[in-house]
């Protein structure tokens, strides 16, 4: 009986103390990074390309709308990197002074289209939005999607944002606006353009105007309370380099002129 | 009207075979638990379908596997009291009994309730549920709510056995006043001999899902067919016997019998234990000394156990039942006693 | 202030809950007393949603009736706009909640004494009259409480909604939706304020729901109880 009520202090003991050895053993070779969720395939090749060097640390990628991610940073979420798809969310953190000094940049930029299901011919043009046969436009949820902020700024300055706010419905994140337009439940969608080229089941019908909304930046920062501040510069280090902007590019970024 | 039940069913590992044809009025089905009493009610009220067989009753098939034919339950005029009565807990009286009644009009109804419902002293409890009722008051419902149908044939499932012990023989007097009324075939299913013995014309003996015997109530009880019969229907003197010279050699008493009734291939003897008396004197026929070796009481009788005195072996043999004043009378007579089988009282079974 | 999130889940909830209970309560209906190996399968699969994620069963649901697939476009060409609709907020709320109620109702439906439904059978009742007037009734008190449970999940739902019927103020946005959305637009205060707003809904709601169980149940109770 002895041996048995030791085993069990000991199996709990172990199960407790888990979660904290794991914590203790992140602080060397492992960096979380939070990013806009429109990131998501670009960051997965850096991370396999960056992987690959030597001494490289182990990367973990939390995906999310910029909104979200600043709030959980806010509330203390052990983040060390953070890229976000739009500068109000940085601009947030930076004022809450929980950014590292002298790390922020940004990192990629952005193009704002519309997108169609891939063979529809209805809209050709902003305006065929107004079509009765046009019922459901989705649109990134406008106050925590930056991708909506943008659309919402956009069509602001076009005159067309009241003409068409009642379709729209209002998705929490690009990758959603994609899901609906793909699978022809909305009838068009405002996404990057990187979103755009992820997916052959959708067509980009227009691009819109760049004088219409503030240029997509992507800014990218350390995080001050990151157990790992040298791997994580180094990390933002990669992504500014030729061979990150390379990857970036590839997948349909712009990147800042260095 | 003739009602016929012969068929073959399986429930699980137990197999029944019933065998019964009547055109009496009251058949008494006796048999230990799990003997198949239930199933065969069950099959004939239509809520178990046998593998093979057919059962009719005037005429009309219930059952017949051959043609093909197997009525629901709701459309074989069956009217069965199930032994917890299954009375319907948010229906009044009324509501319960005129359950099988609702393709009649309301006055239709009512005339075939009134009578119905006073004639089993339900009158003034019709708003009552089945909640607010006495064992016996249920019991009633249940009766009555099974002949509001008119039925061909009734089911009685152990009517008697979930109610007190002091209310069973008011109820039981109250159900032979019925069923003598109830112009159908009734099939009274029980484990208890002296109620069907009671209540039934007839009686069915079931064992392990086979049918020992069949016939009126006088001729199994006096005349059982074999000694399982016999020690079934609460026979207690029971011997392997073999003929001879026209006697029968009682084995396990050490006795020769004279019988009223006899037969060569004889293989059993037997006598009920309220038949054996004892004689004032030795030497009569089918006399024989004995000793009293214990005896038990019962309310109303006393069981007395004897030892015969030629007997091979040691113990008691027989069991007598008399009453208490016969008792009284006797108990107080010096040893040897004597005890006299009387023949036609004597019985043998050929297995 | 827009208060259509206030309305949109109360209409939802309560249309969920009619159509869950009615189809809960037939499907255990049929479904009681039956063995064999098909209907332990089927009961696996009809609390399949109870199982899966909510957002899993709304994603689901969307593969399914979406216009990328071939029952969404025949439904489409029907003339009929199921995703991004009030009434898709209804199924992904009815489909989320079934399991709760057709568990409830087959439990509820079956500890009826068997006897019962034989002795109706016995005086000439068919099976559709032994289900009114005999199970129901005396199921009742189990039926209830999957009622409650049915509403106060159908008002919770937000992920089978959410991708089912789209967040659309006015249309699809009911309270878990709306508040969803406020804390991530990082407007703590209205996030606030429409969790004060469900909470009590919720309690007035269920509060109601149990005090017009309760009577029904005490009708029937009373006369059952006094064995």
């Amino acid at each position: 009986m002895q041996n048995r009520r030791a085993m069990l202090a000991g199996m709990l003991a172990a199960l407790i103390a888990a979660p904290f050895l794991a914590r203790a053993q992140g602080t060397s070779g492992q960096i979380t990074v939070a990013a806009a969720i429109s990131m998501k395939d670009a960051l997965e090749a850096i991370q396999a390309a960056y992987g690959a060097r030597a001494g490289a640390p182990n990367i973990t990628f939390s995906l999310g709308a910029s909104g979200i991610l600043q709030k959980q940073i806010e509330e203390g979420a052990p983040v060390d990197v953070f890229i976000s798809a739009a500068p109000a969310q940085m601009n947030a953190l930076e004022g809450k002074n929980l950014l590292l000094e002298g790390t922020r940049r940004d990192v990629a930029g952005n193009r704002l289209v519309l997108i169609v299901p891939s063979g529809s011919t209805t809209v050709k043009s902003l305006d065929d939005l107004k079509k009765p046969e046009v019922q459901h436009i989705a649109i990134g949820e406008i106050r925590a999607v930056p991708a909506g902020q943008y659309a919402a700024e956009s069509l602001r300055n076009q005159n067309l944002f009241d003409a068409l706010r009642g379709k729209f419905v209002y998705a929490q994140n690009v990758r959603a606006v994609l899901t609906y337009v793909a699978g022809r439940d909305a009838d068009a969608g405002f996404v990057y353009e990187t979103d755009a080229k992820s997916t052959d089941k959708v067509a980009i019908a227009v691009a819109m105007p760049a004088s219409s909304y503030t240029p997509v930046a992507y800014p990218a920062a350390v995080i001050r309370s990151s157990q790992s501040a040298g791997a994580a510069k180094a990390f933002l280090e990669y992504l500014s380099s030729p061979e990150g902007r390379a990857i970036l590019e590839k997948y349909g970024f712009t990147t800042p002129a260095k | 009207m003739e009602f016929h039940a012969e068929f073959a069913a399986q429930r699980g590992q137990f197999a029944l075979e019933m065998r019964l044809r009547t055109s009496g009025a009251r058949v008494g089905i006796l048999g230990e638990s799990g003997a198949g009493k239930s199933m065969t009610l069950r099959a004939v009220a239509g809520l178990l379908k046998p593998a093979s067989g057919r059962i009719a009753m005037g005429g009309r098939a219930l059952f017949d596997s051959s043609g093909g034919v197997n009525l629901p339950a709701r459309e074989r005029q069956v009217g069965y009291v199930f032994q917890q009565y299954a009375l319907f807990p948010h229906r009044t009286v009324a509501q319960n009994a005129a359950f099988g009644l609702a393709h009649l009009t309301a006055t239709e109804r009512d005339a075939r309730l009134r009578p119905l419902l006073k004639r089993m002293h339900l009158d003034g409890m019709e708003g009552r549920y089945p909640g607010q009722l006495s064992g016996g008051q249920q019991q009633r419902v249940a009766l009555a709510r099974a002949l509001a149908i008119e039925p061909q044939i009734l089911l009685l499932d152990e009517p008697l056995s979930a109610l007190d012990f002091h209310v069973r023989a008011l109820v039981e007097k109250e159900l032979l006043d019925t069923l003598a009324a109830f112009r159908g075939v009734t099939l009274y299913v029980s484990h208890n001999l002296e109620e069907v013995y009671r209540l039934c014309d007839e009686i069915l003996v079931l064992a392990r899902g086979r049918v020992l015997a069949f016939g009126a109530k006088d001729e199994i009880f006096l005349h059982p067919p074999t000694a399982e019969v016999a020690r079934l229907t609460a026979c207690k003197n029971i011997s392997r016997a073999r003929a001879l010279d026209g006697m029968v050699e009682a084995l396990d008493w050490g006795l020769r019998l004279r019988l009223g009734r006899t037969d060569a291939r004889a293989q059993f003897v037997g006598i009920r234990a309220n038949h054996v008396t004892f004689a004032d004197a030795p030497g009569g026929e089918n006399v024989f000394p004995c000793s009293v070796v214990e005896s038990t009481e019962t309310p109303f009788r006393r069981t007395v156990y004897l030892r015969l005195d030629d007997a091979p072996d040691s113990g008691w043999h027989l069991q007598a039942e008399v009453w208490k004043d016969r008792w009284e009378e006797l108990k107080n007579r010096p040893a040897p006693w004597h005890v006299r089988l009387d023949p036609s009282r004597l019985f043998v079974t050929l297995a | 202030m827009d208060l259509s999130p206030i309305r949109l889940s109360l209409e939802v909830s309560v249309a969920a809950t009619a159509v869950v209970t009615l189809l809960g309560t037939l499907v255990a209906g049929w479904r009681v007393r039956r063995r064999g190996v098909i209907f332990e399968l089927l009961d696996g699969v009809f609390l399949l949603p109870l199982v899966l994620p909510p957002t899993v069963v709304g994603f689901l649901l969307l593969l399914m009736l979406g216009r990328a697939s071939p029952i969404g476009e025949f439904i489409y060409q029907l003339g009929l706009r199921l995703v991004f609709s009030w009434n898709a907020a209804v199924i992904a709320a009815a489909v989320t909640t079934f399991p709760l109620m057709y568990m409830t109702a087959r439990a509820a439906l079956e500890q009826v004494d068997a006897s019962l439904a034989e002795a109706a059978r016995t005086l000439g009742a068919g099976e559709g009259r032994i289900f009114r007037e005999i199970l129901l009734p005396l199921a009742w008190p189990g039926l209830a409480a999957g009622m409650v449970l049915t509403f106060a999940r159908a008002l919770g739902d937000f992920g089978a909604t959410l991708i089912l019927a789209g967040n659309i103020p006015g249309r699809t946005q009911t309270l878990p939706l709306a508040i969803f959305f406020a804390v991530e637009a990082g407007d703590t205060q209205e996030a606030v304020r429409w969790s004060l707003v469900t909470v009590a809904i919720s309690l007035a709601a269920l509060g109601a729901l149990n005090l017009w169980t309760r009577h029904r149940t005490g009708l029937a109770m009373r006369v059952v109880q006094q064995d």
